[in-house]
Parts: structure tokens; C-alpha cells; sequence
């Protein structure tokens, strides 16, 4: 398999995925019964201004016609005018998605290492007490809730014992100008690294929050995966040839073992960005998810298809890299093919 | 035990451990193979001949297998009492097992080069603390030559689903004699393959052997193949090993009679319709019968088989057999 071609196809593939998605939600936001004009400018506007209004948003046409002006304006960068923030709903992506992005990308670094760690200790102590640890905590971590354990931790590191910041993206005493959205990037830009530093220790607990419960989902199906694997031929071979035993568990054990979990991960840090909107309410995080949300509530059409537009795109570009990851890690699915058996 | 014995197993049993008790497979397994000797060990699938194997190298799957008794004795020490390293000295210098299926017993996603190259490291690496790379590929691409591999700088490079099932287990092969070892265990190395690439793998072998001096353990189920490949003969039945004998005897003068019924359902080439079999199944290891493992399925099996599992008797010179119908 050669890289280049496997991109662009994969990304032509996703275009008709997106239009696909974008079809599916521009009709679901129009068939939800609600007047978005009348929402949009309140209950005692007058009857003209709120027609007015309807035909600003092409909702005289039908809804074909609408589908198609909004596919043309998108191509050209234009998602419209949000009705509740009255600005070009790109604009309002651009405030809010460097928000959600820095939260997720800090929320799979923690998935990623900790999903590892712990499938992997589970698994070399198999039914020992470090398993035992693990799984009950792994089924506490899937069944609570991301916005519960949100709510524990205000509870916990913002009142009984405040250690880290539960509010926000950064703390009132400074101003970082904003450069690309990333808070701790910017900081880091404008060299101030008290302010990076600050930035981070934010973002410590809602992506924790975040990441809990899929950490340890992963941790699960890597040690299950691995526990499989080691009762394969091949690891009783390579003991049987005195190879040791540390390079069998991290060489010859994790990487066939960690195929299944960086499917599921990749979904899962993908799902996070739509997910987070509890957790970014709770912690007043300024994030894509939380505007999402509030774009549904108010039936702010275009807010709401711009916003599942990039949050679509992001899942198709993630199942591309998750793609080329897996590429990576097994040589059957990179040079194509089984050949013999 | 003589100085000519490399390797003797006595009394071993093995245990799995499973849901509700332990699958008490081996029972009792008593084994000796000589410098230079070539040993078939013979079987019905289940009887635990892998098992038997495998506890030599201590590659039972750990944590839900024990050996609650027994000893293994190679060259005059008990693995089941060596140290880790001492273990690992004879794991990847003295003793070598080629497994059945070379498409499990190789790692899916990493190249053949990576793999042998690392069976060759640590088999040097107890002497040479930095090993060069340039010498492991040399040695890698040699071992590969040994086995006939065409192009084998370009195996190296490959992954084992690009190559055929013969050409796995040449890699498996190749990567039990990268170095020389004293003791070749070779788990039905063709069974997984078809006939013609069956006999070139057993021809390989012989070749092998023959050349190094190695003694080696022939696990098979076909007796054709141990009468052509193998000096002596054990057969095991249900975790026991129920006869040996040096190949000629054994073909002349079964004893037991599982060796008997073993011989008698070979479908012969010259016609006589479906050879008579053996009725019945091993035994459930959970519960197994009473006595003699095989007493259930026996047509002279007395009341007295079921009291006590018979001993090893010898009836000739290396010829044993474990049947109270000998004894008498």
C-alpha cells in the first residue's frame, strides 16, 4: 500500500460521507417542529419582521432548493449567519472549535498512555490482584458518567481541596492574545509561560473527566486482546527460544495486542468532541460542543449544520489516521492481501 | 540413567486448570531420549503429546498449568529446579521446538528477519554482550540457506503471510538450527501442510539431523513416519505412555493393545476396505477413568485394571510396556 494514493482515497470517500451527513442533518433540523424565526426573535416581534426573517434563511424555498444554496455557500467558506450570536457561524467555529480541540488532544494523550499502561500491567498479571484493581475500577470508570465525575471532581478539587483551577480556560490575572485559539500554545508564543502553565493546569481535570471512561474501556480490550495473544504458539515459541521475556511483552506481545485498541480509541477521541458538552458546561469550558448544543436548543439552523459539519470532518479525518495507524501496525492490512492461508 | 542420556523425563504429571477442577492430562509420562538418537512419540490427538513437549521448555501457558509431580532431567539437571537463567541458557542453546503449525508459531506482524534475528541475538548474546547487526543477518540468511530458502536476503524482509505454509515451517525450522542446539523437538511438523510439502519438511529434517549429530523427538501421529524417521518408538495414550520400543520391534511385536489397534486402523494402500479403528474416545481429563487410562476402551480389560495404572514393564531389551496383560 503506498500512503499517498491510500489518503486521497480515503479522503474522497469521506466528501460523499460528509455530503451524506450533511443532507441527513439539514433535513432533521428542518423537520423538528419550532419556528427558528420566531425562536430566533421572540415571541412578540411582529408577524412581518419574523417573515422578513424566513426569507432571509430560504425557508420560503423548498427544501432542496435550501439544501442547495447551503451546499454552495459552504463550498465558498460560508456557513451562514448564526441566529443567536448574529455573526458568520465561521466566525463562531473558529472562537470555539481551538477550545475543544485543546481539551481532546489532552484527553487522548491520557487515554492513550494510561489505556495502554494499565491493559498491559492487567494483562502480565493476569488474575493477580493488580488485574483485580484494575477491572473494578474499570467498571466504575464505564459506568460513570462523563458529567458525574465532572461534578465529583468541582466538588473535590474545587472545594474540599483546591488544588487545581475548576473554572475556565485560564485564570482572570492573565491575558494572552489570541494567535490560534490554544490557549497554551498562545501563552507559549507570547512567552509567557506562567500563563501556559496556568492554561494547563485547566485542562487538567475536564480532560480527565473526559478521558476516564474510555481510558479504561481500552485498558479492558487491550488486556483482553493481549491475554489472547499470549496463550497464541508463537509467544510460547519465541520463550521457547530464550528470547526474554521483557522484549516478548513489549515487542512481540503489545503490538499484534494493540490493533483492536486503536480502532476503538480513535472512535472514541473522535466521539469526545461531540460528547464533551456536559463537561464543557460544567467547567465553563468555551468549547464547539457547548455552542452545538445551544445551537440545537434555539434551532439556530445554520449554527447547527456548520457545527456537525466540522465535527463530521474531524471523525473522517481521525478514521484516516486511525487507519494509517493500523496500516502501520499490521503488515497484512499495509501490503494488502493473504496469500497461502 | 547412563552418560549416553541427554534427556529423561520421570513420573510427569501436568494439570490444567479450568473452569470447575483441573484437566488432569498428564499422567505419569516416563521418557528418555540418547545423545544422537533419533525418538518418535506417537498418539491419537488429545493424548498430550504437545503437553509433554512443551513442559520441556517450559512454555506450558502460564498461570493455568502446574506440575504438581514430577522430574525432567536434561543432562543431568532438573529444569523443573533451574534457575531463570538457567532456563533461558537451555531455551536458546541446548533445546529447540518446531511447532505443528508454522502460521500460528510465527509472529503475524513483525518481518522473518526481525524474528529469526532475535532468536540468533539471544543466542549469542550470553557470550557477546553487543551483538553487530551485520552478524545477525549473516547468520539469519545463513540459517535460511541451510533449509534451501531461495533469495533468503529477500525473506528476511518479508512477513509470514507473504510466504506459503511450506516455506513457514522452513523459516521455523530455520530458526530452531540458526544455532547448533543439542535436542530438536519437532511438534507434527507437516501435519499442517499437504502431503508432497509434508514429505519434503520430514526429509529436511532427517537431513538435518543427520548432519548435526542433534538427537530429536518426532512427535507424530503417523507410524509410517516414525517407522522411516525414528530410532525408537514411545506411544502414548491419554497423558501415559503405554509402550516403547526400538521402531523394528514395535512393528513386529505390539504389545499393548492400544499399540495394536493404533497399528491396525492405518488404512493400507493394498485394499481391505476401512481399517478397524479403535471404538471409543480419550477419556474426559476431568474425571478420567479408574486404573489404566485405557481400560475403558479395551477388549481384555479385567477388574484388576481398574484398581491400579500398570508400570513400565520390560518384555525384551528397550522394549516396555504398561499392561498387566504383559506382566502375566
Amino acid at each position: 500500500m503506498k500512503l499517498g494514493p491510500f489518503i486521497l482515497r480515503r479522503l474522497l470517500l469521506s466528501i460523499f460521507v460528509l455530503i451524506g451527513l450533511s443532507i441527513v442533518i439539514f433535513i432533521l433540523a428542518r423537520v423538528v417542529p419550532g419556528d427558528p424565526a420566531r425562536l430566533a426573535l421572540g415571541p412578540r416581534a411582529p408577524e412581518d419582521v419574523v417573515e422578513q426573517l424566513r426569507k432571509e434563511l430560504h425557508m420560503d424555498k423548498s427544501l432542496p432548493e435550501q439544501y442547495w444554496i447551503w451546499l454552495t455557500n459552504a463550498l465558498r467558506g460560508d456557513l451562514g449567519k448564526s441566529l443567536v450570536t448574529k455573526r458568520p457561524v465561521i466566525e463562531d467555529i473558529k472562537e470555539y472549535l481551538p477550545a475543544t480541540l485543546e481539551l481532546v488532544f489532552f484527553t487522548a494523550i491520557f487515554m492513550v498512555f494510561f489505556a495502554i499502561l494499565l491493559g498491559t500491567l492487567a494483562a502480565r498479571y493476569k488474575d493477580r490482584w493488580v488485574d483485580g484493581v484494575i477491572r473494578i475500577f474499570s467498571y466504575i470508570g464505564v459506568s460513570i458518567p462523563a458529567f458525574v465525575l465532572a461534578v465529583f471532581f468541582i466538588l473535590i478539587f474545587g472545594y474540599a481541596w483546591p488544588i487545581l483551577p475548576v473554572l475556565g480556560r485560564l485564570g482572570s490575572q492573565f491575558t494572552v492574545a489570541r494567535v490560534t485559539g490554544f490557549m497554551i500554545l498562545d501563552s507559549m508564543l507570547a512567552g509567557n509561560w506562567t500563563a501556559a502553565w496556568n492554561a494547563f493546569t485547566h485542562l487538567i481535570l475536564p480532560a480527565i473527566a473526559l478521558a476516564l471512561g474510555g481510558t479504561f474501556q481500552e485498558a479492558r480490550i487491550t488486556r483482553s486482546s493481549m491475554v489472547d495473544n499470549l496463550s497464541k504458539d508463537f509467544i510460547a515459541a519465541e520463550r521457547g527460544y530464550g528470547i526474554p521475556e521483557r522484549r516478548i511483552m513489549f515487542k512481540y506481545l503489545l503490538k499484534p495486542s494493540l490493533i483492536p485498541t486503536v480502532s476503538v480509541m480513535g472512535m472514541d477521541i473522535a466521539a469526545t468532541i461531540g460528547n464533551a458538552f456536559l463537561v464543557e458546561m460544567i467547567f465553563n469550558w468555551p468549547g464547539i460542543s457547548r455552542y452545538g448544543i445551544n445551537a440545537m436548543l434555539f434551532k439556530d439552523l445554520n449554527a447547527i449544520s456548520g457545527v456537525v459539519l466540522i465535527i463530521g470532518l474531524i471523525f473522517a479525518l481521525t478514521n484516516i489516521v486511525v487507519d494509517i495507524i493500523v496500516a502501520f501496525l499490521d503488515p497484512r492490512v499495509r501490503l494488502g492481501g493473504i496469500r497461502g492461508q | 540413567m547412563d552418560d549416553k542420556t541427554l534427556l529423561e523425563i520421570k513420573d510427569l504429571h501436568v494439570w490444567y486448570k479450568v473452569y470447575g477442577g483441573y484437566l488432569k492430562v498428564l499422567h505419569g509420562v516416563n521418557f528418555l531420549v540418547r545423545k544422537g538418537e533419533r525418538v518418535g512419540l506417537v498418539g491419537e490427538a488429545g493424548c498430550g503429546k504437545t503437553t509433554t513437549m512443551k513442559s520441556i521448555l517450559q512454555i506450558l501457558p502460564p498461570g493455568d498449568s502446574r506440575i504438581p509431580k514430577g522430574e525432567i532431567i536434561y543432562k543431568g539437571k532438573d529444569i523443573l529446579k533451574m534457575s531463570f537463567g538457567e532456563l533461558q541458557r537451555l531455551r536458546s542453546k541446548e533445546v529447540a521446538m518446531i511447532f505443528q503449525d508454522p502460521t500460528a508459531a510465527l509472529n503475524p506482524v513483525f518481518t522473518i528477519g526481525a524474528q529469526i534475528g532475535d532468536v540468533v541475538r539471544y543466542s549469542i548474546a550470553l557470550e557477546e554482550k553487543r551483538v553487530k547487526k551485520e552478524k545477525i543477518k549473516t547468520l539469519s540468511a545463513r540459517a535460511l540457506k541451510e533449509v534451501y530458502m531461495p533469495d533468503p536476503e529477500r525473506i528476511l524482509t518479508n512477513y509470514p503471510f507473504q510466504l506459503s505454509g511450506g516455506m513457514r515451517q522452513r523459516v521455523c525450522i530455520a530458526m530452531s538450527i540458526s544455532s547448533p542446539r543439542n535436542l530438536l523437538i519437532a511438534d507434527e511438523p507437516g501435519t499442517s501442510l499437504d502431503v508432497t510439502i509434508q514429505d519434503q519438511i520430514l526429509r529436511l529434517l532427517k537431513e538435518i539431523v543427520e548432519k548435526q549429530g542433534t538427537s530429536i523427538i518426532l512427535i507424530t501421529h503417523s507410524l509410517g513416519v516414525a517407522r522411516e524417521m525414528t530410532d525408537r518408538i514411545y506411544v502414548m495414550y491419554a497423558g501415559t505412555i503405554v509402550e516403547t520400543a526400538p521402531a523394528k520391534d514395535l512393528f513386529k511385536n505390539p504389545v499393548h493393545p492400544y499399540t495394536r489397534g493404533l497399528l491396525a486402523s492405518v488404512p493400507k494402500i493394498s485394499g481391505g476396505g476401512i481399517a478397524r479403528g479403535i471404538p471409543g474416545r480419550i477419556p474426559d481429563y476431568l474425571n478420567p477413568p479408574p486404573g489404566c487410562r485405557f481400560q475403558p476402551r479395551c477388549e481384555y480389560a479385567t477388574p484388576s485394571c481398574q484398581e491400579k495404572p500398570p508400570q513400565l514393564f520390560e518384555i525384551d531389551k528397550d522394549h516396555f510396556v504398561a499392561c498387566y496383560l504383559a506382566q502375566r
